[in-house]
């Protein structure tokens, strides 16, 4: 069997050396403006990419083959672990993770090298040596500091196994998903600071930009909505968010760019808002670097330290860099980028991607405050104050709720200048929806103000949405019948603007599941025996009985309980706990969770501890209303951003028969 | 975790129940229930790292709502057992941080920062507004019914040909 810490550590030093290779060209190439250099700098991307998918692959096999001799492998898996979670290990740790990332990175680059070279000759080559340099930083760090290449001298028996917590068919896509969300800001970001030193603003360029962004903001929301489903499913603490300082520094990067893809808008179809968008590219990118360091660092408490490491510093080091460089090369070039076309009305759409951007960025800074506050009084006091989920509750929901009725308002408005004649005509379906579905909640007995003006600003939302597709189906219809010959558009509109307020839509069902399980959510929990029932609301669960299964490296103790509505049997459920070997003081929980239809609450059930005789178990119990709204928002949310990206046809003119017709005409 | 500090913590709670009055002994009822979780929710699991005492499945944490379901039953107030945790393990135990001393910086904060922005939002307004911008709800609203005489004119008579 080849070796393979020789092998991945020479795999590791070609890729370094193409990196610097890569670097070298790409400076050249934007120093002495020759395109032939800054090409094959883009040639080295894709070289780099190469040699990284075969270390990866090298490091998949030392997993799969079981290899203790490499210590990573050792470290975070064991023969007990199916294949699946085996290969999910290769990020279940500091090295391996930072490997996937710079191999995650390498691809992108691979593609974005060359795609920044098409966009603009004069700006592109700037944009590969800033790439390029990332890429190096980050190879660099992953070679010298952090190499999942050493050997033990005494290859163990058996590997460690992977923490626990993490052994979820979960942990196969969510990690993967949040680490290249982290990676991919960094190519919008390389593509601001080229644009930055090679001092030139072109329309294709930023439109190039704005894609990478859209992309790495798709990636980060799939990780962040995966990471609260496993939260939900696996934590076993009946939320799927915990305001922990590892979630909030996820949240931060997605936020800023939320708000850039807004501000780009602006700028794209009226040259608005160009500076802050570039500023806003700049700032997402520090933020995830600096979510890298607190994940990596455990400089704040979080039940996430999967990652730890001594690596801290140098991404402490890396962001503080960022910060400044970027913030000089901005304020240097602000004369050539900034625009002077302002906005001029409240009532506008650019004037509600404006607010998008104070909401978005208000709720970011609040998070960032409350995250870093302890550190502060610690610093100042000596002592940590802890700042935990009420303080972002009572801070942030209310901004949420706002954003609810900017989604609700502003998107139907025109651009530039509405009159509140058309600003009424275009919101009054939206605004009735509100005002009937609130005060009808409020007659039905509700009594609590957000949730009653979260659901009626939701039913506002669907409804301004369900006008607008009404709207582009008709005209879809209407040039049907009036085309003379195909094709025959379905729908007629942006389709942009359509997948966006889809995405409006996903935002709005996923707010109501948020608002409304922290409402309406109930947990009780008991110790019963055979028989018994936990009883809680409408529902009780009766504990039918113990069962337990051993396997090697695994016991797990299943409860067998069933669920009852009103007295009518819905459901059977096996919650579970499983006890690993090597681990035995962190029994794991197997939430079940059963969906009612059609109150869609969440029975969910825990097993906290048992009698050893199997007579009686402790149950918890929480009923938790809407929370499948989560779910059910975050897929019309990505079926949303699949109508944006989907490639457009292109546009032939016979399609559009009078509009051919009528310059000839005249 | 440090097994010594948790049988540290352990012993201390083990010497606060037996402290308590002997009434506490009864069925606590649903609304009792229901204030326990809700106080759980706003206390730190002192072993456990960032979750509350209402999540965490610690043993501890299961020792601290049986206090707190105690302590409510005897007739104490939420600010008395949250006092009491907060004296027993720091204020760090609080998950809303106090709004007194330097934490009242941390709610200050936000809302500063939201000030700050609205008044940007404010200024930017303004500058738009500026000479040269013309539109008003009068002419705009003159164009608007051009627009729409044109589209029903368009919609009674037949495609041209």
């Amino acid at each position: 069997m080849p070796d393979l810490v020789d092998a991945g550590r020479l795999g590791l030093g070609i890729a370094f050396g193409v990196a610097v290779l890569q670097v070298l060209l790409g400076l050249a190439g934007a120093l002495r403006r020759t395109p032939e250099l800054s090409r094959s700098a883009a040639n080295a991307a894709s070289v780099q990419a190469a040699v990284l998918t075969v270390v990866v692959a090298g490091l998949a096999a030392g997993f799969l083959a079981r290899d203790f001799s490499i210590q990573f492998v050792a470290d975070h898996s064991s023969s007990a672990m199916p294949t699946g979670l085996t290969i999910a290990a290769l990020w279940g740790g500091q090295e391996g993770s930072l490997l996937f990332w710079t191999w995650s990175m390498s691809l992108f680059a691979a593609v974005a090298t060359r795609r920044m070279l098409t966009a603009d000759g004069v700006v592109g080559p700037h944009g590969i040596a800033v790439l390029s340099g990332l890429q190096l930083f980050f190879l660099g760090v992953l070679v010298f500091t952090s190499s999942p290449f050493s050997r033990l001298v005494a290859a163990p028996a058996e590997g460690r196994g992977l923490n626990p917590l993490l052994w979820d068919s979960g942990m196969q896509i969510h990690p993967p998903l949040l680490l290249s969300g982290y990676m991919s800001f960094g190519l919008p970001f390389a593509f601001a600071v080229g644009l930055l030193t090679a001092g030139r603003v072109t329309q294709p360029w930023l439109r190039e930009m704005r894609n990478w962004m859209l992309l790495a903001w798709a990636i980060q929301s799939a990780g962040l909505l995966l990471g609260a489903w496993w939260a939900y499913r696996v934590l076993g603490w009946g939320g799927y968010w915990g305001w922990d300082p590892v979630e909030n520094v996820a949240l931060l990067p997605w936020l800023v760019a939320t708000a850039y893809l807004h501000s780009a808008l602006a700028q794209e179809r009226r040259g608005q808002l160009r500076a802050w968008a570039i500023g806003l590219v700049l700032v997402t990118y520090a933020l995830a670097i600096f979510g890298t360091f607190v994940v990596r660092s455990g400089i704040l408490s979080s039940v996430h330290n999967f990652a730890l490491s001594d690596v801290g510093p140098i991404f402490f080091v890396f962001v503080g860099a960022l910060l400044i460089l970027s913030a000089a090369l901005f304020i240097y070039r602000l004369p050539l980028i900034r625009s002077d076309e302002p906005i001029t009305d409240i009532a506008s759409k650019e004037a509600g991607f404006l607010i998008n951007n104070l909401l978005m960025l208000a709720i970011a800074a609040a998070t960032f405050w409350g995250t870093v506050f302890p550190l502060i009084t610690e610093i100042v006091q000596g002592a940590r104050i802890a700042v935990g989920p009420p303080f972002y509750t009572q801070v942030n929901v209310p901004l949420l709720v706002a954003t609810l009725g900017l989604l609700a308002v502003w998107p139907l408005l025109a651009w530039r200048r509405t009159s509140l004649r058309a600003a009424w005509r275009a919101t009054r379906w939206p605004i009735a929806t509100l005002v009937v579905v609130s005060v009808l909640l409020a007659v039905l007995g509700m009594r609590d103000g957000l949730p009653i003006i979260a659901i009626g600003l939701t039913a506002a939302v669907a409804v301004g949405v369900a006008l607008e597709y009404v709207r582009s189906l008709r005209a879809g219809l209407a040039r049907r019948r009036e085309a003379t010959s195909g094709p025959y558009p379905i729908m007629v509109g942006n389709r942009r603007r359509l997948g966006s307020y889809l995405v409006h839509l996903g935002i709005a069902i996923l707010a109501l599941g948020i608002i409304a399980s922290a409402a309406f959510s109930q947990e009780t929990a008991a110790t019963v025996e055979r028989g018994e029932a936990v009883s809680l609301g409408s529902y009780d669960v009766v504990f039918q009985g113990l069962r337990s299964s051993v396997q090697p490296g695994l016991n797990t103790v299943v409860a067998e309980v069933e669920v009852f509505r009103d007295g009518a049997l819905i459901d059977s459920l096996s919650p579970s706990r499983r006890i690993h070997a090597g681990w035995e003081n962190q029994p794991t929980a197997d939430v079940a969770v059963s969906t009612t239809l059609p109150h869609l609450d969440d029975v969910y059930v825990l097993l906290s501890s048992w009698d050893q005789s199997g007579a009686s178990a402790t149950l918890r119990l929480l009923i938790n209303p809407l929370v499948v709204l989560l779910w059910i928002g975050g897929i019309v949310y990505f079926v949303g951003i699949l109508v944006i990206a989907w490639p457009a046809e292109r546009r032939e003119p016979a399609a559009f028969p009078d509009a051919a017709a009528q310059p000839a005409a005249l | 975790m440090n097994r010594f500090r948790a049988s540290l913590l352990l012993a201390l709670l083990a010497a606060t129940v037996l402290a308590l009055p002997a009434h506490a002994d009864d069925e606590p009822d649903l609304a009792t229930r229901k204030r326990m979780w809700s106080i759980a929710e706003r206390l730190d699991c002192p072993v456990c790292q960032g979750q509350s005492v209402r999540e965490s499945n610690a043993q501890l944490a299961a020792q601290m709502r049986e206090i707190i379901l105690i302590k409510l039953q005897s007739g104490e107030s939420e600010t008395q057992i949250m006092d009491f945790f907060a004296d027993r393990y720091g204020l760090a135990v609080l998950r809303e941080p106090p709004r007194e001393g330097l934490a009242l910086g941390v709610w200050i904060g936000p809302v500063v920062i939201l000030g700050l922005g609205i008044l940007l939002l404010v200024w930017v307004f303004a500058r738009g507004r500026q000479p040269g911008v013309a539109a008003t709800d009068a002419n705009l609203e003159a164009y608007e019914r051009q627009v729409d005489d044109l589209r029903q004119a368009g919609r009674d008579s037949p495609p041209p040909a």
